[in-house]
């Protein structure tokens, strides 16, 4: 199995850009299949599939097969061919082939995505973006610290819940209750994570911290040899990929304007 | 060109909306996949304004330069960190819709807030986001009337979820006293004291 937690966030990230341009500028499904067949295997090998990770694949997968099913019925092609109907809809051959490629490159690009946020920790991803992306460590630490109030957001949930049971003891109808819940559970819990903020601003600035200060890290997420080398493959196997659709004939790139 | 002067304190309560509303906007995928399932593409113009509302809510309240695109900015890096299955391509498409917010209030010259510039910032992250898709997810190959269909619900959803829903949520906050050392929270005191 192939380990890529220990590489560095902005290479990995820097490999999803490239493979999310590329899946941009094809249209053709061979292409798109064999780089969704290729990120499946490297998600299999980087065993970056898990329940979680599915289950938060499934809204795109629903994104995709609509993207297919729009695609076969609405697209606009040249001397389609009926392959099918459902009621009004008429679907085109030419239209699911347009259709696979984009829902093959939504797919692509989801479970690439799924990838990289398994196999890399939120904090050394901000010291990478300090580092290297040169994120002002003002914002860096800013969200580090937001996502520590995260935890806190349950118990804040429960308290504000027990208050208004407390002050509003009448029960609503359960359609009243929903619509109006999240407003008055979000504003409360906003409000007390707004003022825990501008606390910790003041603490922060107490103790010297300014936003665009040089300083110096406990760690830090340096750039390696094994980090180019993994961009370079990625890049390297998208445009072997890419190189050996063209040379089949089946390469459709990024089409230009062509009128309505 | 004014310059991004922002505090500490700005950045800590735009990292705190960032966050929340990076989580929100993981909830909104849910939404979108039901409107999805139902309407096709169409579903995702309708729930798309969602996605818009942390740049309507904290340029509301900070009211500074650069605050709307780095607040879709914020909310999309911690929809990474906190696992969204669109990915990394939230990035771009953060900067994409936090460029068509900012430009509207750019125009006002960073100086009006009004309904109506919040529905307008909000109409202008439709723009820019519906360009965006129409190059990702291969619109061009969609009928005119279609395209133009999807467009008008896109900005529709921009207006109301993110320019009136942005508004509505600052207002909530500044209600509670919480925002009494921000431009929104001042105006309201001020409006509070005037006869």
């Amino acid at each position: 199995m192939l380990k890529i937690n220990n590489l560095n966030p902005t290479a990995k990230l820097l490999s999803n850009l490239i493979l999310l341009v590329a899946c941009v500028m094809i249209f053709d499904p061979q292409t798109m299949v064999m780089l969704f067949l290729t990120t499946v295997f490297f998600g299999v090998i980087t065993r970056s599939f898990r329940k979680k990770s599915i289950k938060a694949l499934l809204p795109l997968l629903c994104f995709a097969f609509a993207i297919l099913w729009m695609n076969a019925a609405f697209a606009k092609v040249n001397h389609p061919q009926i392959i099918g109907t459902l009621g009004p809809l008429n679907f085109s051959d030419k239209g699911l082939i347009v259709g696979l490629s984009l829902c093959f490159r939504v797919m692509t690009i989801g479970i690439s995505s799924i990838i990289f946020t398994t196999n890399t920790d939120p904090n050394d991803f901000i010291l990478s973006l300090i580092k290297q992306c040169r994120l002002s460590p003002g914002i860096a630490y800013g969200m580090l610290t937001a996502f520590r109030f995260l935890p806190s957001i349950e118990a804040d949930l429960t308290l504000i819940i027990a208050a208004h049971q407390i002050r509003n003891a009448k029960k609503q109808k359960w359609y009243a209750k929903n619509s109006s819940a999240w407003y008055r559970n979000a504003i409360p819990l906003l409000a007390v994570n707004l003022r825990r903020a501008e606390r910790v601003a003041i603490a922060m600035e107490a103790r010297g911290f300014e936003n665009n200060m040089v300083r110096t890290y406990h760690k830090t997420i340096d750039w390696q040899k094994k980090d180019t080398i993994f961009v370079a493959c990625a890049a390297l196997i998208i445009i072997l990929i890419i190189s050996y659709s063209a040379y089949q004939g089946w390469l459709v790139g990024f089409k230009t304007w062509q009128g309505f | 060109m004014k310059k991004a002067n922002w505090s500490l304190k700005d950045i800590m309560v735009l990292c705190v909306l960032g966050v929340a509303f990076g989580a929100l906007y993981i909830g909104g995928v849910s939404l979108w996949a039901v409107a999805n399932a139902v309407f096709g593409p169409v579903g995702l113009d309708m729930v798309y304004g969602i996605w818009f509302t942390a740049s309507i809510t904290a340029a509301y309240i900070i009211r500074k330069p650069g605050i709307a695109f780095g607040a879709e900015m914020l909310a999309a890096l911690s929809e990474i960190l906190l696992g969204t299955p669109a990915g990394v391509s939230v990035i771009l498409g953060g900067a994409i819709q936090g460029i068509g917010c900012e430009a509207i209030f750019a125009a006002s010259g960073w100086k009006k807030y009004s309904t109506p510039v919040l529905i307008l910032a909000g109409m202008g992250a439709s723009v820019t986001s519906f360009a965006y898709n129409y190059i990702a997810y291969g619109y061009s190959k969609f009928a005119l009337m279609m395209l133009a269909g999807m467009l008008s619900i896109r900005l529709i959803s921009g207006a109301i979820l993110a320019g009136v829903l942005g508004k509505v949520i600052g207002d909530g906050l500044a209600a509670t006293g919480a925002l009494s050392s921000f431009p929104l929270g001042r105006e309201r005191a001020v409006k509070s004291v005037q006869p």
